[in-house]
């Protein structure tokens, strides 16, 4: 089963199984988290500080969070679409979602540089 | 190495994974010790991190001697305005605390003005919103050009509505104890008699003569909050919302961050802790707020050619 990850502070608590957080997103002094279901949690925490929380929760071996840039964290199992030029990924789970989002050119090829890599030091 | 907590930039990544030995990290250096190193594309030009942090640590060192050397010369001159603030600091901070709220706070004192505003980012109810608290300032409302080019506000928002036919003022409006607009279409009033605010809701009420007889002001506008409760009004359309509310007994402006209908924002200055509130003009209506630098936050649009009955409420 999955593990839950909890990110909380003093008035909110949100508890999510990890394989259900689609990606997280900068706001300013906020984080969106988009979870599988199509439901978004705000929380008054910055980007950092849940990238913090996900490297406590995270065990040694778990590396499917990838931070892109100052404003998105992505589970990279629901990465399917990367395109550097268009400057767009795209996260889904080929069922029931579908999320296109940007970041920059550079930070998505060095992502895709990095997964073309893993995927032939299998 | 240590890193910051935000020590990444637009155009890197980084995996984030879990560190067995995390826990032996001490706490305040180890923001992001438990994260994987940032990967950068084979094409991007070297890191500057490294580089940059020094800078940083070069402008903080600076900034802290000029405080340092700030504090010194106004604990010999200006000692008491100074106790003043941090008192009201203190009582905003309590205040702030009973508010089923987290907050994120960007209040600091300029050193040269006497008054600043607090400007602080919170959720209530789920939805975001920013709160600027006026401090030592002096309410007024401004008519025309004369507001958007005034020297010393520090927030500047439009307050009555226009009319789209005649361009009038809609509702009563006094301006300096004059009365320059007449009429009741909107049941929320706001009144400054003597620097002093006073939000409200009445077909008729005693603070506009008052306001007129102490050469005062008194606006009208869509009611949103009174006693703790949610007014229930008509318009339906989801835009960006501004209110002037009353908080533990603060006068403070609410401005959405999201687009919402009226009684969604009526709800969330309720489950904020507003107590009474009335709308001020949102959407793309200007304004603007002094940031800690000095500096204006600009909202809305400004307007290219204001009209004598442009209003504005103004801190100063």
């Amino acid at each position: 089963m999955s593990k839950i990850f909890t990110f909380t502070n003093s008035s909110e608590l949100v508890r999510v199984p990890s394989d259900a957080i689609v990606y997280i997103a900068a706001s300013g002094n906020y984080s969106s988290i988009k979870v599988a279901d199509g439901c978004e949690y705000l929380l008054t925490l910055q980007l950092g500080q849940m990238e913090r929380r996900i490297a406590e929760m995270s065990g040694p071996d778990d590396k499917r969070f990838v931070r892109i840039g100052k404003s998105l964290i992505v589970n990279r199992e629901y990465i399917v679409f990367i395109n550097p030029n268009r400057q767009k990924i795209v996260l889904s789970d080929c069922r029931m979602f579908h999320h296109e989002l940007s970041a920059s050119r550079d930070a998505l090829k060095a992502l895709k540089e990095y997964l073309e890599r893993e995927e032939n030091a299998l | 190495m240590s890193k910051f907590l935000n020590d990444i930039n637009d155009d890197e990544i980084r995996i984030i994974s879990g560190d067995s030995e995390k826990s032996s990290l001490p706490s305040e250096c180890d923001d992001n010790d438990a994260l994987e190193p940032t990967f950068e594309s084979k094409n991007s030009p070297p890191r500057k991190s490294s580089v940059k942090f020094w800078v940083w640590v070069l402008v903080i060192v600076c900034i802290v001697l000029v405080l340092l050397l700030c504090l010194v010369v106004t604990s010999t001159s200006y000692a008491p305005p100074r106790m003043m603030h941090d008192e009201e600091y203190q009582s905003f901070s309590e205040n702030r605390s009973m508010m089923a709220t987290e907050t994120k706070s960007h209040e600091s004192v300029p050193m040269v003005s006497q008054g600043y505003v607090a400007i602080i980012d919170t959720i209530a109810g789920g939805e975001p919103l920013t709160v600027l608290f006026p401090r030592d300032l002096t309410p007024r409302l401004c008519l025309g050009e004369e507001a958007l080019d005034s020297v010393g506000a520090m927030l500047l928002l439009q307050a009555a509505d226009i009319r789209a036919d005649n361009g009038g003022i809609v509702g009563a409006f006094v301006y300096d104890g004059e009365l320059v607009s007449r009429g009741q279409s909107k049941a929320g009033f706001c009144a400054i008699i003597n620097g002093k605010i006073v939000l409200g809701i009445a077909d008729s009420t005693p603070y506009l003569e008052q306001a007129i007889e102490t050469g005062g002001f008194f606006f009208r506008q869509y009611p949103l909050v009174v006693g703790g409760q949610v007014v229930e009004n008509k318009l339906k359309s989801s835009s960006l919302r501004r209110a002037l509310a009353e908080i533990d007994g603060q006068i403070a402006v609410a401005l959405s961050r999201k687009k919402m209908t009226l009684n969604e924002f009526s709800q969330t200055l309720v489950d904020l802790g507003v107590t009474n509130a009335i709308y001020l003009v949102g959407s793309t209506a200007y304004g603007y707020v002094a940031s800690e630098n000095g500096t204006r936050m600009e909202f809305g649009v400004r307007p290219a050619n204001p009209t004598p009955s442009s209003n504005y409420i103004v801190w100063e």
